[in-house]
């Protein structure tokens, strides 16, 4: 009997297990970066830049293509050939899952969100309501890598990922992700802009998402401010060339799932901060440069009056810069520019600090919570800051 | 043989069962929490599933002291074992269900549901070829390392800071967690599997252990089901729990808390898809022996076990047509038979009627 | 009287007479019969030639019975007469008197001689077994660093003695059974007294003595009569050629087997965790000892999952692989002609020819031939872009890791269950390899070695030595094996 059953099961597993999908690895088009721009007449593109499995160098391709059943609202280009081992995509439609499965359709291949690195929103586009319906689509949908940074900028986001390109000897997925992380442990980027944070986020009545801002390096922009602390500024505005065309600095925060506002590399740090995410150990408060002795310690509260408090904790070692600076002096300097800055959040309507987290704890049920208005007590809410620091 | 090493080999031999036992409510409690509890109190979805700890374990105890009686009054009756045979196969038919969908929303995206489904049925059922001894040793085995791990890559799940799904506590509120609780009592059907004698003659006068290994056991796979419910629910708002609509995405960890590396993600699948597997092959185990103890000719050339496997086929091919949301409207109807199972034998203390198999 | 053949009578002539014509004497020309008179009686010597230590039987039977004077032995009764040889004149220790002619010809045919004499209705039989045999050699499956390097031979009484200089207690004993039908086999159970159950030594003994198969018999065949699950990929036994190994066995509670013919013997029961064991977990420190069945562990699991895993990535789950390796393969997979899975099996395969061709390929060209057949072999395939680097990479690290196995069988077993988790891998992905495993896992769970459970004493839970992953401490191994008798 046990022969039997043993052979009818060899005679059908083979069967069984085709129906399971699996496919070569070649057949597959895994996209590295992901743009998505506004179109006439409230169409999107999607621009992509993905592996061409070729190290082969190749000539500029053309673009303007047109998919063979596409209306005058589709539209897919023809692949250019970016850089060695990557190629560009195109393709315009009434909604992004239209766009993408466009893409899929011009390549022999189909589309493969799983290394995933960055997804590039227009600024125009980020500030309207359909950035969380994207964002959730390509989520969903396409199982894009969760852990894709959501970026966002005020340049056409296809050029930017055009501009996009391997530096230093790496290819450009793992170029990206080391940049990523290099900046995130600068805490110039803000600490939760991964693809499920900000879906999450925008999703959640407890808190406000923050994307990374980036754009295009304009050495000559006069938008340059001199005498401007470098980090406070927005990217872009960099008094400097680079190797890279384009910058990421600072956040675009987001009220819900619409963008209402941006904050510059130093905000943004003071932001991982007061969140408690800082992960630099050696943050400039001024023009001095410190060393985190021991873990800074942060408390974010509601006082009973309503008022958003915050209390750091910070043990510091100077390093570099002003030695007149006394400890009150950079506690002062921290108190002033927390509370200028989650003044701004609430201007913009963005909880990013995350207070919503702490006010949803008074509350037993989703019902009273939602009948709380929770958002107007947040704008009108009085913000108080403490900062206790010792300078070893 | 020694009459030390006779009771020894049947102390074992009900340790095995007991963690078996074990696995099979553990991942009840979570299938049935993911599946029906959570669209009814969301992120409070950990309190529906808290009163099923206490339940399992009283269940287990009440099996097994059932048990002891029915065999001392010469065995089970017919009516009995059909109806357990039936509790233990929806019970199975649900976890496979459950695992199918997990599988099918995760690792297998692009595959046809019904190759995923008869692929699972086939491999339950070669899991199911050695009897109910395989199955409990490997649940005996992994006793201690699989809810370890399965509570550590929970715990790589959490935000750093913050729980924001622990609030509000009560979800949508008291009415609709106790919905919750009251669709997930069919998740201790699985403990009804001590109902069930050791099939080996050389033990049958050894002594059974005592209930509380039972209850203790049953109570400990519904507390880590309960667990992974709750840090299941902490990374993400209800807001979160709210948008899933499909079940397979409902069983799967939320990804906004800690843990983005796809390692640690896949090795949480796994290990969700090991447990649940581990869970349902003790049922179908459990529902061939009943089956065997209401129709004795069903042993021959184990025709017990291949009709269960046909009939868990052809449920499965059944749920495929009509849609994975039918079993998670008639699963809390698994309560009803699984209580009468329960009941006390017909004649007075249950002695000398209950003579079959 | 005389009629009945199946006994002795006692006329000479007339016993003589049915030897040969049982034996097929005088056209088979290795049958030796010899009359001559022993002092006031004739006799005859029966022997088979080139069995019999030529040299023995003439010095210390025929000489010492052709001296006795003729009048010798003259009031001893008829029946006793062989008897009366024996205590006056044979020299020779091992002997037993017989009168079943089966038996007779059997100790015979074995190299054993046989004394008649005229008016016994017994024979005697006496070892002067004299065939040519192997000397004791090195292990070839199971050499160690550091340890001793003895390994059986082929001559059963030459493996008993060795394992009597190891364990020299007055409990060990030696059973002799015979396997087989008219072609018997000759087996020896060794087993301590009180020590090994007794139910599993009657199981043991039951199912050898219950063979009736007509071909000389090996310690596989035996290991077959043994084992109850014959579709089972695991051995249920654990065979060695190490007499130290067999003597630990012996320590341990179990039995040991042992084959007439065969260079290696059975150590039953057994559970999968002795298939692991090494005896140089043994003669080591007990951390060299457990440092190494971790890496043995690591092999092991890499040797069975590592190719199943690798497809499973590259079919089903891309995500999981590094941006960096992900491009690497994509660039390279996009050259190879053919699916990854034919890749795989067509590496696989090519491995296990270089293997099998490098064990029968004689002397020094055998161990060239896999270094100059993989280098070959490997570097062409890729400069062809017939496979990839990185698959290669993953077939070798899988045979490296099936070279770990100590057990000759279980690393053929683990191949096949290899292939079976690399098919369901690359058509199921991770699902499919994951259902596979537990259902292995729960067949091994279950499977029972002589009535003892294989994955015992992990599970279920058996008291005993727990020397299982770790190697312990000798002062914490005090049990032996839960399998053992009262005397553990």
């Amino acid at each position: 009997m046990k022969r039997i059953l043993c052979s009818v099961m060899l005679l059908i597993l083979p069967a069984l297990l085709s129906g399971c999908g699996g496919q070569e690895i070649e057949s597959s088009l895994f996209v590295i970066a992901m743009a998505v721009d506004p179109a006439p007449d409230g169409t999107l593109t999607v621009t992509v830049k993905a592996l061409s499995g070729t190290q082969e160098t190749g000539g500029a391709g053309q673009t303007g293509g047109t998919a063979p059943d596409a209306g005058a609202q589709e539209q897919a280009s023809a692949a250019e050939q970016s850089e060695p081992g990557y190629i560009v995509l195109s393709a315009t439609a009434p909604s992004c899952l239209r766009a993408l499965s466009l893409l899929s359709a011009t390549t022999p291949r189909t589309l493969n969100l799983s290394q995933l690195q960055e997804v590039v929103l227009s600024r125009t586009l980020a500030q309207t309501d359909a950035a969380l319906p994207i964002l959730r689509e390509i989520h969903s949908m396409y199982r894009a890598n969760s852990g894709a940074i959501v970026v966002v900028t005020p340049d056409n986001a296809g050029d930017f990922i055009r501009r996009q390109h391997a530096l230093l000897g790496v290819r450009l997925s793992q170029y990206l992700q080391v940049l990523f992380e290099s900046l995130s442990r600068m805490d110039t980027i803000p600490p939760r802009a991964q693809l499920a944070s900000v879906i999450a986020a925008m999703e959640s009545g407890t808190r406000d998402a923050a994307a990374v801002y980036a754009a295009g390096n304009a050495f000559d922009s006069s938008l340059v401010l001199p005498g401007t602390p470098e980090l406070d500024r927005l990217p872009g505005h960099l008094p400097r060339t680079s190797p890279a065309e384009n910058e990421y600095l600072g956040s675009a925060i987001f009220s819900g799932g619409r963008m209402t506002g941006t904050l510059t590399g130093s905000e943004t740090a003071l932001l991982c901060l007061i969140t408690g995410e800082a992960r630099t150990r050696s943050p400039v408060i001024g023009s001095t440069q410190y060393k985190v002795n021991l873990p800074t310690r942060v408390r974010r509260y509601i006082g009973e009056d309503g008022t958003l408090c915050v209390h750091i904790r910070m043990n510091l070692t100077r390093i570099a810069g002003d030695q007149g600076r006394t400890a009150q002096d950079v506690a002062a300097q921290i108190e002033r520019t927390a509370v200028s800055l989650l003044q701004k959040l609430q201007a913009a309507d963005c909880d990013a600090a995350g207070y919503g987290a702490q006010a949803i704890r008074g509350y037993l049920t989703t019902a009273q919570w939602e009948r709380s208005e929770w958002a107007d007590a947040y704008r009108s809410a009085p913000v108080r800051v403490t900062a206790d620091v010792r300078i070893l | 043989m020694p009459e030390k090493t006779a009771d020894q080999r049947v102390h074992a031999a009900w340790r095995s069962r007991a963690c078996a036992a074990s696995f099979a409510c553990g991942a009840s409690v979570f299938a049935f929490g993911a599946g029906i509890a959570m669209p009814l109190s969301l992120n409070a979805v950990w309190l529906s599933a808290l009163p099923c700890v206490p339940l399992c374990a009283l269940a287990a105890a009440r099996c097994v002291v059932l048990s002891r009686r029915i065999q001392a009054g010469g065995g089970m009756r017919k009516w009995r074992a059909a109806l357990l045979a039936a509790v233990m196969l929806a019970s199975c038919a649900f976890l496979t269900a459950s695992l199918v969908s997990l599988a099918g929303y995760t690792l297998l995206e692009q595959a046809r549901a019904v190759s995923c489904a008869l692929l699972t049925v086939g491999f339950l059922l070669a899991a199911a070829a050695p009897r109910m001894q395989g199955v409990s040793r490997l649940c005996f085995a992994v006793r201690f390392v699989l809810p370890a791990a399965m509570l550590l890559c929970g715990l790589a799940f959490l935000p750093q800071r913050d729980s924001p799904g622990l609030y509000p506590l009560l979800g949508p509120g008291a009415g609709p967690v106790l919905a919750g609780t009251a669709a997930m009592l069919s998740c201790a059907a699985p403990a009804l599997m001590l109902l069930l004698p050791l099939t080996s003659s050389r033990v049958s006068d050894a002594p059974t252990p005592p209930i509380m290994l039972f209850a203790g056991r049953a109570a400990a796979g519904a507390a880590l089901g309960t667990a992974l419910l709750l840090l299941y629910a902490l990374p993400g708002g209800y807001e979160a729990m709210r948008a899933r609509s499909v079940w397979g995405e409902r069983l799967t960890f939320p990804l906004s808390g800690g843990a983005q590396q796809p390692l640690i993600r896949m090795l949480m699948l796994l290990l969700q898809l090991f447990a649940l597997q581990l869970g349902a092959v003790s049922l179908l185990c459990a529902a061939e022996d009943a089956l065997c103890l209401a129709l004795p000719a069903l042993r021959k050339h184990r025709a017990g076990l291949l009709l269960c496997a046909a009939a868990l086929a052809a449920l499965m091919l059944l749920l495929t047509h009509a849609g994975y949301t039918a079993a998670l409207i008639a699963a809390p109807l698994i309560a009803l038979p699984a209580a009468l199972t329960l009941l006390p034998a017909l004649s007075p203390r249950g002695a000398g009627k209950e003579a079959c198999g | 009287m005389c009629d009945d053949a199946i006994v002795l009578c006692p006329l000479l002539e007339r016993n003589l007479e049915v030897l040969r014509a049982r034996l097929g004497a005088p056209g088979n020309a290795d049958v030796l019969i010899r009359r001559f008179r022993s002092g006031a009686f004739a006799s005859a010597l029966v022997a088979v030639d080139g069995m019999v230590n030529s040299v023995l039987a003439d010095e210390n039977i025929l000489k010492p019975c052709m001296d006795l004077p003729h009048s010798a032995g003259a009031d001893v009764p008829p029946d006793r007469r062989v008897g009366y040889l024996m205590e006056n004149a044979v020299s020779v220790l091992p002997m037993k008197m017989k009168d079943n002619i089966d038996e007779i010809l059997a100790d015979v045919l074995s190299g054993q001689s046989a004394l008649l004499c005229e008016g016994c209705a017994t024979a005697c039989v006496m070892d002067t077994r004299g065939f040519e045999k192997r000397t004791i050699g090195r292990p070839e499956s199971e050499k160690v660093v550091l340890g001793p390097h003895e390994s059986f031979s082929e001559s059963i009484r030459t493996n008993i003695t060795l394992i009597r200089r190891i364990v020299q207690r007055e409990e060990l004993t030696t059973e002799f059974v015979t396997a087989g039908g008219a072609m018997k086999t000759r087996c020896a159970l060794l087993y301590l007294r009180g020590t090994a159950d007794e139910t599993l030594l009657s199981r043991i003994r039951s199912r050898i003595e219950g063979c009736s198969y007509d071909f000389p018999l090996t310690t596989g065949d035996v290991e077959r009569l043994i084992e109850r699950h014959p579709l089972s990929l695991i051995p249920e036994c654990v065979r060695t050629e190490r007499p130290d190994r067999a003597a630990s066995f012996l320590a341990e509670g179990q039995i040991v087997v042992l084959t007439d013919g065969s260079p290696d013997v059975i150590g039953a029961p057994a559970t999968v965790y002795h298939l692991l064991h090494t005896p140089d977990d043994a003669t080591l420190r007990w951390q060299y000892g457990t440092f190494l069945r971790l890496i043995r562990l690591i092999g092991v699991l890499i040797h069975l999952l590592l190719p199943g895993v690798f497809l499973s990535i590259l079919r089903f789950h891309p995500q999981l692989l590094s941006p960096m390796l992900l491009t690497s393969v994509y660039e390279t997979g996009s050259r190879v002609p053919i699916p990854v899975y034919l890749e795989a099996l067509l590496m696989t395969l090519a491995f296990d020819l270089i293997t099998e061709a490098g064990l029968r390929a004689p002397g020094a060209l055998g161990s060239a031939l896999g270094i100059v057949s993989g280098l070959i072999l490997g570097q062409s395939a890729v400069s062809a872009d017939i496979v990839s680097p990185l698959l290669l990479i993953v077939v070798a690290a899988s045979g490296l890791g099936g070279f770990c196995v100590p057990n000759y069988e279980l690393s053929i077993g683990l191949k096949i269950a290899q292939l079976a988790l690399m098919t369901c891998g690359a058509f199921g992905g991770l699902y499919a390899m994951g259902l596979c495993a537990a259902a292995l896992l729960c067949q091994l769970c279950a499977m029972r070695s002589v009535g003892s459970p294989l994955t015992a004493p992990v599970a279920p839970h058996r008291p005993g030595n727990r020397d299982i992953l770790l190697r312990l401490p000798i002062k914490y191994q005090k049990a032996r094996a839960f399998f053992a008798g009262k005397n553990r």
